[in-house]
């Protein structure tokens, strides 16, 4: 299996490699920005046309390492061009939006409490709705996540799991 | 199959919470086809090449270095490789079984004027760990603006097979025209002993500006059979907790020693303070608070080497190295950490939020006093003001100003859920005091009503935890104070100064003196003239950077500029408008101007704003002038390099640069030389002193002496010399966050060592008029 950076290299090359790349990333990107929109048809569009500045940029592309911050700050200034063209204040509330499609009882996980931490999550700062989405939706590693938040990777810990264990006690407080 | 812990559950359940449907196939296939289209239509004219290098050439300075470094023979390898490689973060002690393999001999290859060396590398059975050195890169070649943040591509080792290992962390340090690397790497295999360095761009530089894909071919050999590993000892490991027994909380949390070693002159200690089993993912500790005793009750001065090694996550352990400078030490010695820091988990209710008004249009520099209480976790924090910044580079911040219980509450942390910037960022600090300041930013104007509110907290858990180490035979007697390093004023003579005022000053303490005063609400301090008594003042103007002429009748200041107020009519000339000017100095003759313009280097201007130009021999890295030799026709300056602040003499006529020596300093070394030019005060790292020390050396950096030593709470600074050079003023200031809170000056006689504290002067002195 090629590394990543081969495959970077071997696109830069002849731009029809650029596929592989696509398919590794298209369904995070995807996914990443249809949690930001909450609009499945504004989501394929967006990520249509990450990919193709993407494309369109990655003969420039330099930075070693972090292809995934790279690709996702793409991403990440789509859609806030998106917002700023819609006037959104902030993204859409994610349970109103979800379709009908996502499968979430076939991994026995939609449980009352996933409800309820559903609820707590719409009422994040969109700061702390960001680092989720990198880390859950998006599945960026540490390291590409301070890249793309010009923080270091210890700092980005602590603020997720800091965050993570403030969630965490609101909903056994809730369940108490 | 073990069931997943309490925060993997939770994970799962965010991730179902986060949960989104997947791309539909279709839009997929179609959106692959559309780019499979535009790929034909945009296939690049210019295939990138990696382009291999033809010839490795020797950077004479550098070859120097290294053969300075190597001729040194026979010796304890491991501390020479900790000096020669720096401390390098997750490094720790390397694993000898397969033998350790180093650098042959640096390499060096240069294109377009830049030189890339690879200075030193180490191989063991964990790591490769690699020294690189840019040099020659031009100011137009680095970013300017803040939002083009430069090339940071990681360099990579590629294998004789074609494998590339990509680096696994990497630290550095850089000047205006150089930046060293130090790359850590997986180990290289046993039986590859060649390798190609593959550096995508130099370091920091705009995209396009500087050559791109370096490639160095890099040869190891077996470390010769002379190379000398230090062993690690065997230790009586024992662990504990103190005082801490008695807290229930602190119960499980234990500070244990993992490692010794002996190194030339000092000990090496390798700790682990644990928390496992205990519901926290991580522990702040400071490891600057210890303190290592032996067993004459002497407290040993150390330095924490690996400090940044930090949480595993996951482990809940944090590791870190200390290191003495002296092996006389009374065994046993017992080290101690006096307290952590234990993040708190805040109900929503429990957030006390502080409501602020910007209005419309916030103002740079608007106060508003807020002089709130707030209760949090039973703890009460004075919220005393907030204040508004408007930044050039487009950032917008609120900064509180707060004050807590420094012995239970260690930190907060402050968010406005509104802030709707791209990026979080902000920052705080706090003094030993309780004082704290925290910094919420934007990046667009923030309006109207905030709702700030508290979103973490740290709360202190007391220890201490203490550990006690059985040194072995070789330790000494307990360590005999060195007289010669014994300071003129120390912290602690300091506060006894302060605590006990008197009115007795020499006769020397004569003249006027110009002062920095930072006790006004102005951005800027204010400059005026006294007596060393604070008598007859007359006030000046704001601004930073003050000089006086040599005969006291200008001042040259940094304000919107530069500017050159005469003292005796009051007329003030603005010399040059933009403002990047600073460490201004005057000529002898008092006709003309030396001084900084950032990132540019040394200038000259006549005292009446003609004639501006750079200095001959001018280079980027110069980033202070200490002062103008007699004579008038060179000046001393203070240079970033990569072994610190190097102290240099300029020809103003030939631009020949001599270099004198080097200070252990990467700030510039705030230096000030002495009105004969014989000998000079500077700021350089005391042992086991987390601030900057004063010293004083002669020119050439012989005799050299530790005349004020920082502690952790007050910091001195060389302020300015004495018209006869016998003294020296000390500027003091409280240190431990980001307000700094300035102390009156000290005045220290360099031949009789007698210290007098100038209380009544309320700021920095920056001038003596005899």
């Amino acid at each position: 299996m090629q590394s990543e950076d081969a495959k970077i290299e071997a696109a830069q090359r002849d731009l029809a490699a650029f596929d592989h790349l696509y398919l590794d990333y298209a369904d995070s990107v995807f996914r990443y920005l249809f949690s930001r929109t909450g609009i499945a048809s504004d989501a394929e569009e967006l990520t249509a046309q990450t990919f193709l500045a993407a494309l369109e940029a990655l003969p420039r592309y330099r930075h070693k390492g972090h292809f995934a911050a790279w690709l996702f700050s793409i991403a990440r200034n789509k859609s806030m061009d998106y917002f700023r063209r819609n006037r959104a204040d902030s993204p859409l509330d994610l349970a109103e939006q979800i379709p009908a499609d996502v499968d979430l009882a076939a991994q026995n996980l939609e449980t009352e409490r996933v409800t309820q931490l559903r609820n707590v999550l719409m009422k994040l700062p969109e700061t702390e709705s960001e680092l989720l989405r990198m880390r859950y939706v998006a599945g960026l590693s540490f390291q590409d996540m301070a890249a793309l938040l010009q923080r270091k990777p210890a700092a980005v810990k602590k603020a997720l799991y800091r965050l993570q264990a403030r969630l965490q006690a609101q909903l056994e407080d809730q369940d108490e | 199959m073990n069931s997943p812990t309490a925060s993997t559950r939770f994970e799962i359940e965010l991730r179902a919470a986060l949960a989104t449907p997947n791309m539909r196939p279709e839009f997929r296939q179609q959106l692959r086809q559309q780019l499979h289209a535009a790929a034909q239509q945009n296939a690049p004219t210019k295939p990138l090449r990696w382009r291999r290098s033809l010839r490795a050439a020797f950077s004479v300075a550098l070859a120097l270095l290294v053969l300075a470094v190597l001729a040194l023979g026979p010796q304890r390898v491991l501390a020479q490789v900790l000096d020669w490689l720096g401390y390098v973060p997750g490094v720790g002690f390397v694993q000898t079984e397969g033998g350790l393999r180093v650098l042959e001999a640096p390499v060096s290859i240069e294109r377009e004027g830049i030189t890339l060396t690879a200075q030193q590398g180490l191989i063991d059975d964990q790591s490769t760990r690699l020294s690189i050195l840019f040099v020659g890169i031009r100011p137009e070649q680095i970013p300017t603006m803040e939002d083009s943040p430069g090339c940071f591509a990681q360099p990579s080792l590629r294998l004789p097979d074609g494998r590339e290992l990509a680096a696994e962390g990497a630290g550095g340090s850089s000047g205006h025209t150089w930046w060293q690397l130090e790359i850590t790497f997986p180990t290289i295999p046993m039986d590859v002993m060649e390798v190609t360095l593959v550096v995508p761009c130099v370091h920091g530089t705009l995209e396009g500006s500087a050559p791109e894909d370096w490639q160095l071919d890099l040869r190891f050999v077996l470390a010769p059979a002379d190379f000398e590993v230090l062993p690690v000892l065997p230790l009586p490991l024992e662990s504990g907790v103190g005082e801490a027994e008695a807290n229930q909380q602190a119960a499980g949390m234990q500070l244990a020693v993992e490692r010794l070693l002996e190194l030339d002159g000092g000990y090496l200690f390798q700790l682990r303070f644990s928390w496992t089993g205990l519901p926290y993912e991580y522990i702040q500790l400071d490891q600057h608070s210890m303190s290592l005793v032996d067993a004459a009750g002497l407290s040993i001065p150390f330095e924490v080497v690996y400090d940044d090694i930090g949480a595993v996550i996951g482990s809940q352990s944090e590791v870190w190295t200390v290191r003495t400078q002296t092996r006389q030490i009374a065994t046993p010695v017992n080290l101690s950490l006096p307290r952590v820091s234990l993040p708190q988990t805040l109900e929503e209710a429990e957030r006390p939020v502080i409501e602020l008004d910007l209005g419309d249009k916030p103002q740079d520099g608007q106060v508003w006093p807020l002089d709130q209480t707030i209760q949090v976790l039973g703890q009460s924090i004075l919220v005393e003001q907030a204040s508004f910044r408007a930044r050039g580079d487009g950032s917008y911040w609120i900064n509180l100003e707060m004050r807590k219980d420094p012995d239970i509450v260690a930190s907060v942390s402050f968010s406005d859920a509104d802030n709707q910037s791209q990026y979080g960022f902000g920052g705080g600090g706090g003094s030993g005091d309780g004082h704290i300041t925290q910094s919420i930013g934007y990046d667009y104007l923030p309006q109207g009503a905030r709702q700030l509110q508290l979103a973490a907290m740290d709360l202190v858990l007391q220890g201490p935890w203490e550990v006690s180490v059985d040194l072995p035979d070789s330790a000494g007697s307990a360590a005999e104070e060195d007289e010669s390093l014994a300071a003129c004023i120390t912290q602690e003579s300091y506060m006894r100064l302060a605590a006990e005022p008197t009115d007795e000053l020499p006769v020397v303490a004569s003249g006027r003196v110009l002062v920095q005063d930072f006790s006004t609400t102005a951005l800027l301090p204010r400059f005026y003239l006294a007596g060393l008594d604070d008598s007859d003042r007359q006030d000046i103007d704001i601004g930073s950077w003050g000089a006086l002429s040599p005969d006291g009748r200008y001042l040259a200041y940094a304000h919107d500029g530069l500017r050159v107020v005469d003292l005796e009519s009051g007329q003030s000339s603005l010399l040059i408008t933009e403002d990047s000017s600073y460490a201004m100095a005057w000529s002898p003759d008092g006709s003309r101007l030396a001084f900084i313009r950032g990132g540019q280097g040394l200038f000259l201007i006549n005292a009446n704003g003609s004639e501006l130009k750079r200095a001959p021999g001018s280079s980027p890295d110069m980033i202070g002038v200490a002062g103008w030799l007699p004579g008038g026709q060179r000046v001393v300056v203070a240079s970033i390099a990569p072994e610190g602040t190097r102290v240099q003499t300029v020809d103003l006529g030939s631009g020949l640069v001599m270099d004198n020596f080097v200070i252990d300093n990467r700030k510039g070394g705030f230096a000030r030389l002495s009105p004969d030019g014989a000998r000079i005060a500077f700021s350089e790292h005391a042992f086991g002193v987390p601030t900057y020390s004063v010293f004083v050396a002669n020119l050439d950096g012989t005799e050299k002496r530790l005349l004020a030593e920082s502690g952790s709470e007050i910091a001195f600074m060389a302020g300015v010399w004495s018209p006869d050079g016998q003294w020296l003023i000390l500027n003091a200031t409280e240190v431990g966050g980001i307000s700094a809170i300035t102390r009156p000056p000290a005045l220290a006689g360099l031949v009789s060592c007698h210290v007098y504290l100038l209380d009544r002067i309320a700021g920095e002195i920056v001038g003596w008029l005899p």
